[in-house]
């Protein structure tokens, strides 16, 4: 358990009678690509929005990297190297590209009360910004207004920004959801390369994408844990099947 | 892309160079008075300007943005009064006439008070804003109202303008290229500011608020300095207009001025900085126009307004200019 | 003692002012999510259209009548010709929008009953004061205001708790998707509900116009005191706009008519007066300041994000 990046305890979330988290504990081991699956409804979304500090847990614990953050507010917890992407895309659609991108780079600088020289000339920004641009293969949308680009580039851009970040942790929520057959290939390529490089957490529908690209796979029902493993071992599990099925 | 850029530069050359000739186009056609007019109009576009970059930059929609106005002339006034009758503020504080003591601490007044009121009112968003910020500065304006000892509901006369070294401010050609310069100074520095990091994180937390906390910012800290700055540029508005008027009263502080600085920002188009500049050209000549022909004006302005609102999305420099920009 | 009561009762008064301007007025924010500034112009048309019948016709009950059909009417085609083109638009848009009402119906009152302020007389049915205590004589007119106050207050309550059409709109200003699940015409009960809050706007005009001037732009002081309410009791709630409405009438009131007094232990004379005046005329913000920080979506907030 030393090279866990994030260890979940006993995580209680409830939104009047509904328990979105129940004593949810989740480890996540340094370099994996860890997959969150379950049944609609059964909060995965929750334990996200309460990983990312989007909305706080009611009790429990979450370790992030050896300090605990479960109280922190969403910004406190980015800067210690948290990084998401949302469910719905979700992007600065009025800047362009460029400034998109830039926007993460200088995010992590902590201040940015600079108001005089151009902020995609700061020389962070000009040192960073091309490269951030190629990785998520969008440098000749440059200049382009985000709202202008296509469905499956605006989650490219998600993710390139996510990135820029040097997010010690990456969490994608539903990042192929809603795509073409098109995008979803080009999302899962660009997982794959990230693969080692930084420690992900993806929660996703498409389940040949899942156990394609994830190392280990916990599932989730009616916001409890109910079995961790490799891919092979979530297949052959029969509380998932029976979890799936009863779903279904 | 192209095309629209030459024509957006053409409008802003062609205006750029009427306000520049103005005062001597004015003693060419004998019509002096213009040049108090486009006084006017330029100190207008100050403030319009400043509330555009809470508006169009910050999407923060404040309807308080006379307090700042009203404040910054309310200093010039209260400080020519204790300097008048030799009695200090507060009893140490001597009162003083000269520009460079009295604008910056006025401006300085302006930003303070944005700080304090933006602290609260930041703390909502949407409709409780709009509210907020309207409340705000009508608690000013009830409390000059009040101020019996700074003339209360009738205001304060000034019997000459602040001074400065080497202009004469009574000049009504000189004061006229102040408030020009100082116009100037202001949109330049707005545009390098909407551009500047500051600028991204303000434009990013408009554009979507909850991602920016996300990747790690949190941006009140910056909407507040945003508020501060603008606070002060309708600050300095109302330090030029005291200065141009010779007298302040509490109907610089009125909600009717927040209303009209919203619809010049509208007027000339929203998000645009040199739009503003625009929009209170044409209202303050609308307004002198209608004025000649019939007392009742307002009449015609407001259904006017909410035509444009129902119709004309991008403000007036969009419509010319062909496009929403974002400069 | 006798001084407290009396000043309780004044701000209870303003109270029930506010409450009338804010109980629409919140019901209009909450359900169409539209801000309109142009709400002070419908209590101005009810105090104008209610001292001209009145003084015309002799009779105060006319001229309540008058007011109420005027400012529901007026308010029911300003929603159909203009706020019905804004709901989907931003709040920016309403803002301007609702300016221009304001500066039009302004003018056109100016044009129609010049600039000097109108008088209205209190009824002589409803003149003069009665003891409420001994050495506490108090304006019947005033009482009367009250009490009406109080009746449209249950009357609300019964429209919301016991009707269907009460209870949708209810629904509507506590959670906007619900009513559209509910399959009510909206486009109807948007009308409905904005004249309603009109006619509520004219009836405390109409009810203010004897005790204070009837004026163009006397709306709008009355308006930011309405907004202050809201904000302080949540917008959509009219539960909210009853305690905020209290409270904002009793803290004005009694501010002003103590406030001298407190600052006059430790200041001299005239420097106290005029420094609890103007402390007096801020407690409404500094009570909203206070509340704001307390609660930033004020003390019932509703469920909409």
């Amino acid at each position: 358990m030393t090279d866990s990046i994030l260890q979940v305890r006993d995580l209680c979330k409830s939104y009047g009678a509904v328990m979105a988290s129940r004593k949810l504990c989740l480890d996540i081991r340094r370099g994996d690509v860890h997959a969150l699956i379950g049944p609609n409804g059964a909060g995965k979304t929750t334990a996200v929005n309460q990983l990312s500090g989007d909305t706080l847990p009611d009790s429990g614990s979450i370790v992030f990297d050896g300090s605990e953050i479960s109280r922190l507010p969403a910004y406190r917890r980015a800067r210690l190297g948290l990084a998401r992407s949302f469910q719905i895309t979700s992007i600065f659609e009025d800047l362009t590209v460029a400034e998109n991108l830039a926007l993460a780079i200088i995010a992590r600088t902590g201040h940015n009360f600079r108001f005089w020289r151009n902020g995609l000339k700061t020389p962070l920004v000009a040192q960073e910004l091309p490269e951030a641009l190629l990785r998520v293969d969008l440098d000749r949308q440059a200049d382009l207004p985000a709202r202008h680009l296509s469905h499956g580039e605006k989650r490219q851009l998600e993710v390139g920004m996510a990135l820029t970040g040097r997010p010690k942790l990456l969490l994608l929520d539903e990042p192929m959801a809603g795509m073409g057959p098109g995008g979803t290939v080009e999302m899962a390529k660009l997982i794959r390369r990230l693969k080692g490089e930084i420690t992900i957490l993806l929660v996703e529908h498409d389940m040949e994408a899942v156990f394609s690209l994830a190392d280990r796979i916990s599932v989730l029902v009616y916001g409890e844990c109910v079995a961790n493993g490799t891919p092979d071992e979530i297949r052959s599990n029969p509380t998932v099947r029976t979890a799936y099925l009863g779903d279904d | 892309m192209n095309g629209i850029f030459t024509r957006k530069t053409a409008i802003v050359a062609a205006v750029g160079l009427l306000f520049a000739l103005l005062p001597p186009l004015a003693a060419a056609l004998g019509q002096e008075y213009l040049v108090s007019l486009f006084t006017r109009i330029v100190i207008y576009a100050i403030a319009a300007v400043s509330l555009d970059l809470l508006i169009g930059y910050a999407g923060l929609i404040s309807l308080g943005h006379a307090a700042f106005v009203g404040l910054g002339a309310y200093a010039v006034g209260i400080l020519y009064q204790h300097s008048f009758q030799d009695l200090p503020l507060f009893g140490i504080f001597p009162g003083s006439e000269n520009a460079l003591v009295v604008w910056p601490l006025a401006v300085l007044a302006a930003a303070v008070f944005a700080l304090v009121i933006g602290s609260l009112c930041l703390r909502t968003s949407g409709m409780h804003f709009i509210m907020i910020t309207l409340a705000f500065a009508q608690m000013l304006y009830y409390l000059f109202v009040g101020l019996e000892a700074y003339g209360g509901d009738d205001g304060l006369s000034l019997s000459s303008r602040n001074t400065l070294p080497l202009l004469d401010l009574g000049g009504d050609n000189q004061f006229y290229y102040l408030c020009l310069f100082l116009l100037a100074a202001y949109l330049l520095f707005a545009h390098r500011l909407v551009h500047s990091r500051f600028g991204l994180v303000i434009r990013g937390a408009s554009s979507n608020n909850r991602r920016i906390q996300a990747i790690g910012i949190h941006s009140t800290r910056y909407r507040l300095v945003l508020f501060a700055i603008a606070g002060a540029g309708g600050g300095l508005a109302g330090v030029l207009l005291a200065n141009h008027s010779e007298f302040v009263s509490p109907g610089l502080l009125n909600w009717t001025l927040s209303g009209e600085l919203m619809v010049m920002v509208l007027l000339g188009g929203l998000g645009t900085l040199f739009g503003p500049v625009l929009g209170a050209a044409i209202f303050l000549l609308l307004e002198e126009v209608l004025a000649m022909y019939t007392e009742h004006w307002m009449v015609y302005l407001g259904p006017f307004l909410v035509i444009v609102v129902i119709f004309a999305k991008h403000g007036l420099f969009g419509l010319l200019a062909g496009s929403r920009n974002n400069d | 003692m006798l001084l407290v009561i009396e000043q309780l009762l004044n701000g209870l008064q303003l109270g029930i002012t506010l409450f009338l301007m804010s109980a629409g007025l919140t019901l209009v924010f909450g359900i169409m999510q539209v801000i309109n500034l142009a709400h002070g112009s419908f209590y101005m048309i009810g105090a104008y259209v209610g001292a001209t019948v009145a003084a015309r016709s002799g009779s105060f009950l006319l001229g309540i009548a008058a007011a109420l059909s005027a400012a529901a009417v007026a308010g029911m085609v300003v929603e159909v010709i203009v706020l019905r083109r804004l709901y989907r638009r931003e709040h920016l848009d309403q803002v301007l929008a609702t300016f221009g009402l304001i500066l039009f119906f302004n003018e056109l009152t100016r044009i129609i009953w010049g600039r000097q302020p109108l008088m209205m007389d209190v009824p002589a049915w409803l003149g003069g004061s009665i003891e409420l205590l001994p050495g506490l004589p108090y304006p019947i007119y005033r009482l009367a205001v009250i009490a009406v106050g109080i009746a449209v207050a249950v009357g609300l309550w019964l429209l919301f708790s016991r009707t269907r059409v009460g209870m949708q709109i209810r629904a509507g200003a506590a959670n906007r998707e619900m009513i559209a699940a509910l399959g009510v015409n909206i486009r109807l009960l948007y009308t409905l509900v904005f004249g309603l809050g009109t006619l509520l706007a004219g009836l405390a005009g109409v009810m203010a116009g004897p005790i204070l001037a009837v004026e163009s732009g006397m709306g709008e002081s009355i308006l930011i005191l309405t907004f202050v309410v809201i904000v302080i009791g949540g917008i959509g709630s009219v539960r909210g706009a009853v305690v905020g409405a209290l409270l904002v009438g009793l803290v004005d009131t009694l501010g002003r008519a103590f406030l001298p007094a407190m600052f006059r232990l430790f200041l001299e004379g005239a420097a106290a007066d005029s420094i609890a005046a103007s402390v007096a005329s801020m407690a409404i913000y500094i009570l909203m300041a206070g509340i704001l920080v307390w609660r930033p979506r004020g003390l019932y907030p509703a469920h909409w994000s």
